[in-house]
């Protein structure tokens, strides 16, 4: 019964390690990618401004 | 943002053992007391996924899956971690039925996994939140 009880904790742990993970890589690919694409289109529109 | 994520989850929910390990320490050294209990590490993981639900809940600008994913999965860590809470509690009544050292590693091992799942949403959550911003200016 105690060797279930781990085994079940141990697995569901796994999961969510893999959702934790998915997660983490998820956000930096979509957000930071979207963040330094606003930074980039925000200094273009300053320099366009300048000119 | 690693701080308050810090000071407003982790250490919140770790006050339950803080107070233990006090009344552990300004007991007498003659009594039986352990500094740590399985269902205080329980409550620590169930406090946890309740701050997800309710950072979740509260969050804008979110997708309805990634959320609803989220809070199914949080949700889950509330029962699996309510089960164990009622295992401490029932070893603490029946001593022979479950083995405390496997409990306790049951406990530490699903609540470790907890911290890195807490700081995964909440890093979403304020990213979202700041490229939002951001994008308004």
């Amino acid at each position: 019964m105690n060797e279930i009880l781990l085994i079940v904790v141990i697995l569901i742990s796994l999961f969510i390690l893999r959702e934790t993970i998915r997660t983490i890589i998820e956000t930096r690919r979509r957000y930071y990618n979207e963040e330094i694409r606003h930074r980039y289109y925000n200094d273009y529109v300053k320099r366009k401004r300048k000119k | 943002m690693l701080v308050k994520w810090f000071v407003y989850t982790v250490f919140l929910a770790m006050i339950p053992m803080f107070m233990r390990l006090l009344i552990f320490l300004l007991a007498t050294s003659e009594t039986q007391f352990s500094w740590l209990s399985e269902s205080d590490v329980a409550t620590f993981g169930l406090i946890l996924a309740v701050t997800n639900v309710s950072t979740l809940e509260t969050a804008t600008n979110i997708e309805a899956t990634w959320k609803t994913q989220n809070m199914g999965i949080s949700l889950f860590l509330i029962s699996a971690f309510a089960t164990l809470f009622a295992i401490a509690c029932f070893q603490e009544l029946q001593q022979d039925v479950f083995d405390r050292s496997r409990v306790l590693w049951a406990n530490v091992i699903l609540s470790l996994v907890s911290v890195g799942y807490s700081y995964a949403i909440w890093n979403r959550i304020t990213t979202v939140r700041i490229t939002e911003e951001q994008s308004d200016e």
